[in-house]
């Protein structure tokens, strides 16, 4: 006794033992007293369907006859589930399992059950069809029944209505395929523009210059100028035109990932807007090291725009101070900035900013398009990234960008 | 400079107009022969119909193919004149509206020599033409006649 409760302290098996027997106990009561069974059996949400080793029915629960329309008494001991299963898709599953077995298998019951009968586990879609010849997608689980030697005695086939998760699935792909067409659409229509919206821009201008050339001295000041504006106001249409085409082409690109110094790319960057500006007189930082996964071409256009930007809104400012660099936003987590002490802008239409068409500067007071940072936030929104500003009129502006480091679920592509 | 012919394939008369404004602005006075659609074109270069009588192999200095045309479209042009022996070493000199990737792509995998897009602002088409015109007429060693 004393040796009992010493094994029973300080050995857990035979505790486990203990809580296993009592577990079997409580196993037993319930497949005894056919609680597992009618529990399976008055399932409303699931068919079970149980057959002998031959594939006749046997069992037909609730949920089967719900399902399937039919009543237990109609099918029990006459049919096989192959009868109601869609016949084409019986063969075909035949057929398919036959090549990946490499063994004959007959197109009936044999394939609905043959990889359950191999031990194998076995989860499949079929279509069912119920008895007013309607059908519907299903779930099936095949598990083999067998007696206590292990030899084969009946199968069991649970199932589920798919129904819902294939109409999930069609408009899925109805959805996708919508959104391919409107994006070939937008391509065309986008090189249409990029063909044919231009030339007439190039006449008035051409035709506007030729006229001043032939016959300027024939017309007074004010006629000169009425056409110089017509050249501007074409010149203008041809930029919007050209930045249309460049966020449009933003959107359609197909992205390229790769690991992308981007410190290096803002030098370069910076070293165009120096060498176009000569005039000007501004002090830049770059932060060193500062590296990003995403597309190249696309970082580029961010920091062309952003650190255009800075240029233009500092243009007014003697000496300018333009830096880039990276922060630790909380709310976003590790983003670059772009920052300047130019013209600013008003926050509360900060939400303007990042919409196309929308400036929150004169054109004699700061040229452009209003859609360069409509750009940058789209770059960013493809590279699952984000976009923010901060600034304060004549105090200059900050533009923050994140650019997510997702290399780990987007396939880097080859080029 | 005169002598060398530059064939201008381009469909839209205000286009022809206002290059050959930009040749005379930049004092090339070089023939140009205009061909207002892909198919005038390569009857031009390889002398038949309207220009069967014409000697094939008196071929122009330098093309400057518009892409978007009717009848043939530009890249078909570019196609068919680097198919063919007698013209496939030709310079071809696309100018055209679009910046489209897929034109630029195309156009050089066919074999095109150069891209320019013509600008809006016609100071500086004049600077484009003068540039091209310089280059082409003047600073590039054509390929030898009869090869």
């Amino acid at each position: 006794m004393s040796k009992e409760i010493h094994d029973s302290i300080i050995l857990n098996p035979v505790a486990d033992t203990a809580t296993s027997i009592t577990e079997a106990g409580r196993q037993e009561s319930l497949l005894r007293t056919g609680a597992l069974q009618n529990a399976i059996f008055n399932s409303a949400n699931f068919s079970s369907i149980a057959t002998d080793a031959k594939g006749v029915i046997q069992i037909f629960n609730v949920g089967a006859e719900r399902m399937l329309g039919y009543a237990a008494a109609d099918v029990m001991n006459k049919i096989t589930p192959a009868d109601i299963s869609d016949p084409q898709e019986v063969i075909a599953r035949a057929k398919a399992l036959s090549a990946e077995l490499d063994t004959p298998i007959t197109p009936g019951f044999e394939a609905l059950v043959f990889k359950a009968s191999r031990g194998i586990e076995d989860i499949y879609e079929l279509t069912y069809i119920r008895k007013d010849g309607s059908r519907f997608p299903a779930v099936v689980s095949v598990t083999a029944l067998r007696d206590a030697q292990g030899a084969i005695i009946g199968y069991l086939l649970i199932g589920t209505d798919n129904t819902a998760r294939k109409r999930l699935e069609e408009r899925v792909r109805h959805r996708t395929a919508e959104l391919e067409a409107t994006n070939k659409e937008l391509e065309a229509f986008s090189y249409s523009v990029s063909h044919d919206l231009r030339d007439p821009l190039r006449s008035i201008d051409g035709f506007s210059q030729a006229f001043l050339e032939d016959f300027g001295p024939l017309v007074p000041p004010e006629g000169r100028e009425d056409l110089q504006r017509v050249r501007h106001a074409t010149q203008r249409m041809g930029q919007l035109i050209d930045d249309m085409l460049l966020l449009s082409r933003v959107t359609r690109r197909e992205m390229h990932m790769e690991a992308t110094d981007m410190s290096a790319l803002a030098a370069e960057v910076a070293e165009e807007l120096v060498r176009d500006n000569p005039q000007r007189d501004v002090q830049l930082s770059i932060e060193p090291g500062m590296t990003a996964t995403g597309d190249p071409q696309l970082l580029r256009i961010v920091l062309v725009n952003l650190l255009g930007n800075a240029w233009k809104f500092t243009s007014r400012r003697e000496h300018a101070h333009v830096s880039v660099g990276t922060v630790r936003d909380p709310e976003h987590g590790p983003a670059f900035f772009v920052h300047d002490d130019g013209a600013g802008f008003d926050l509360q239409y900060k939400d303007k900013l990042f919409v196309a068409f929308q400036r929150l500067h004169g054109q004699d007071e700061f040229p452009g398009t209003g859609i360069g940072l409509a750009t940058v936030l789209r770059v960013a929104r493809r590279h699952g990234g984000d976009v923010w500003a901060e600034g304060e009129i004549d105090r200059g502006a900050t533009f923050y960008f994140t650019i997510p480091d997702l290399h780990a679920f987007i396939p880097t592509k080859e080029e | 400079m005169s002598g060398k012919i530059i064939l201008l394939v381009e469909d839209n008369p205000d286009d022809v107009t206002l290059t050959l404004r930009a040749l005379k602005k930049n004092n090339i006075a070089n023939e140009v022969v205009v061909a207002g659609d892909g198919a005038e074109a390569l009857e031009y270069l390889m002398a038949t119909g309207k220009y069967a009588k014409r000697a094939i192999a008196d071929l122009p200095e330098v093309v400057l193919l518009d892409l978007k045309l009717p009848k043939v479209g530009g890249l078909e042009v570019l196609r068919a004149i680097r198919a063919d022996p007698r013209t496939q070493m030709l310079p071809v000199v696309i100018l055209t509206s679009s910046t489209e990737e897929r034109d630029i792509i195309a156009s050089y995998q066919l074999g095109a020599n150069s891209y320019i897009r013509k600008p809006v602002d016609f100071d500086q088409f004049v600077d484009a033409i003068r540039q091209l015109g310089l280059y082409w007429l003047v600073l590039n060693q054509a390929p030898p006649a009869n090869h």
